[in-house]
């Protein structure tokens, strides 16, 4: 055969071949993707949930003892979206100046009550009676007039159906005036109850009669008196 | 006397005839044209300003050469992606997508897929408008299998050399799919994508 008729034959051929991968049916340039991203930013609120219960106290004959009838309650609803969240519990009273009323250890904690009356009669009290009754320094009756101090007991509590599964909130004493609570995500409400005997011999005949009181907030902003 | 001093030789037929084909196969392009796929939500609410996406699709093909579906994807623990779409179809699942500790579960995904309310870290917003240019159309099939598993929207060309997909994803997230608490700060996704599988 001439190589003249060999050249159209290899032509042929590849063209052959040519047309054999085109026939394949996979689709070219042939997938696109919408990529949509949305951010979720940090939210964070705390409310008092429900009006802060006022107690009355009674106290014995001798008016050396002194105890609430009803429990004082007062509660936070904390909404938070983060993983974790740190927030702070507190307390304030009022002396010769707002000053820091909570004391004690972690799962022991105490806050000092004071006599809202102002002037007359020597009914208010000192920041140095208070700053006494948490530092304990006041060992004596009659050492803390118009300061009474009671137990404070917080229960924090989860929303099941609005918090991370499993997950819990935990505490620690952070420094003298601040509790520290760790909560994940979630709904978490935090029971403050105030009941029980005065503490630390903070209660005398020199706690005149009024009304007493103390200021408890929850906050993600530590409290520095 | 003449003398011839060149000869005639006689040549015989010898020809050669070659027939040259060219087949055209079928062939898509797809091209997104317009989006708008990223928003801010509002976490009191859950909110965002809406999204969408436009994809162009040109083909020569048919429905015989290609199936034309709209897939979606969410990345679950561990990686594994599966379908962001909800049983119906009618909603697109976001799954938080920035940290992979925070990645939802499929037990999350599935439980906002059936439209639950155990979902954490999975939000469902409305599909609002899944439509493209007639006579091509578009309807979600619930058993068609995908990569990510069943369920997606197919595209019938019905012929038509050229169509516009139009996606709308609504603003408003699905009854009980967002929980302040329960879905965290951070990124969500989802992935939607449009493709063609040659039909051998």
């Amino acid at each position: 055969m001439k190589i003249s008729k060999l050249l159209p034959v290899t032509l042929a051929l590849s063209l052959c071949m040519t047309t054999a991968t085109f026939a394949a049916t996979e689709a070219t340039n042939s997938v696109h993707n919408a990529d949509y991203l949305l951010q979720l930013a940090p939210f964070f609120d705390i409310e008092a949930t429900a009006p802060t219960k006022a107690g009355t106290v009674s106290y014995d004959q001798n008016y050396t003892k002194i105890s609430i009838d009803n429990a004082v309650e007062g509660s936070f609803q904390v909404i938070s979206n983060t993983n974790t969240k740190d927030v702070y519990l507190y307390g304030t009273c009022l002396a010769d100046s707002e000053v820091s009323a909570l004391y004690g250890d972690f799962g022991a904690l105490k806050l000092v009550f004071t006599n809202t009356a102002v002037g007359g009669n020597g009914q208010k009290t000192t920041d140095t009676v208070v700053e006494g009754i948490r530092k304990g320094t006041i060992t004596a009756a009659k050492g803390s007039p118009n300061a009474i101090a009671f137990n404070l007991k917080v229960t924090p509590s989860l929303d099941a159906e609005k918090s991370l599964k499993n997950g819990s909130i935990t505490g620690v004493k952070d420094g003298e005036d601040n509790v520290k609570y760790t909560m994940p995500n979630g709904v978490a409400t935090f029971l403050c109850s105030v009941s029980g005997s005065a503490q630390d011999d903070s209660f005398s005949t020199l706690d005149t009669n009024g009304t007493y009181r103390a200021t408890i907030y929850m906050s993600d902003t530590k409290y520095t008196p | 006397m003449i003398v011839h001093l060149c000869t005639i030789k006689a040549f015989a037929a010898d020809d050669a005839v070659q027939t040259l084909t060219v087949s055209v196969p079928p062939a898509v392009a797809i091209e997104k044209t317009v989006s708008s796929e990223s928003g801010n939500i509002t976490p009191s609410t859950g909110v965002h300003p809406g999204l969408n996406a436009s994809f162009k699709l040109q083909t020569n093909g048919t429905d015989n050469n290609y199936l034309f579906i709209v897939g979606s994807k969410i990345t679950t623990t561990g990686g594994v992606e599966v379908s962001a779409y909800s049983n119906d179809g009618t909603s697109l699942l976001f799954g938080r997508s920035d940290k992979e500790e925070f990645y939802p579960t499929t037990e999350a995904v599935e439980n906002a897929r059936v439209g639950g309310k155990n979902n954490p870290n999975v939000i469902a917003y409305p599909i609002s408008q899944m439509n493209i240019t007639a006579p091509m159309t578009v309807e979600y099939q619930a058993s068609q299998d995908t990569d990510e598993g069943t369920g997606c929207y197919v595209v019938k060309v019905n012929n038509s050399k050229e169509g516009t997909l139009t996606q709308i994803i609504g603003g408003t997230p699905v009854a009980g799919s967002y929980t302040l608490g329960n879905d965290t700060a951070g990124s969500y996704k989802a992935v939607v994508y449009f493709t063609a599988i040659g039909k051998q």
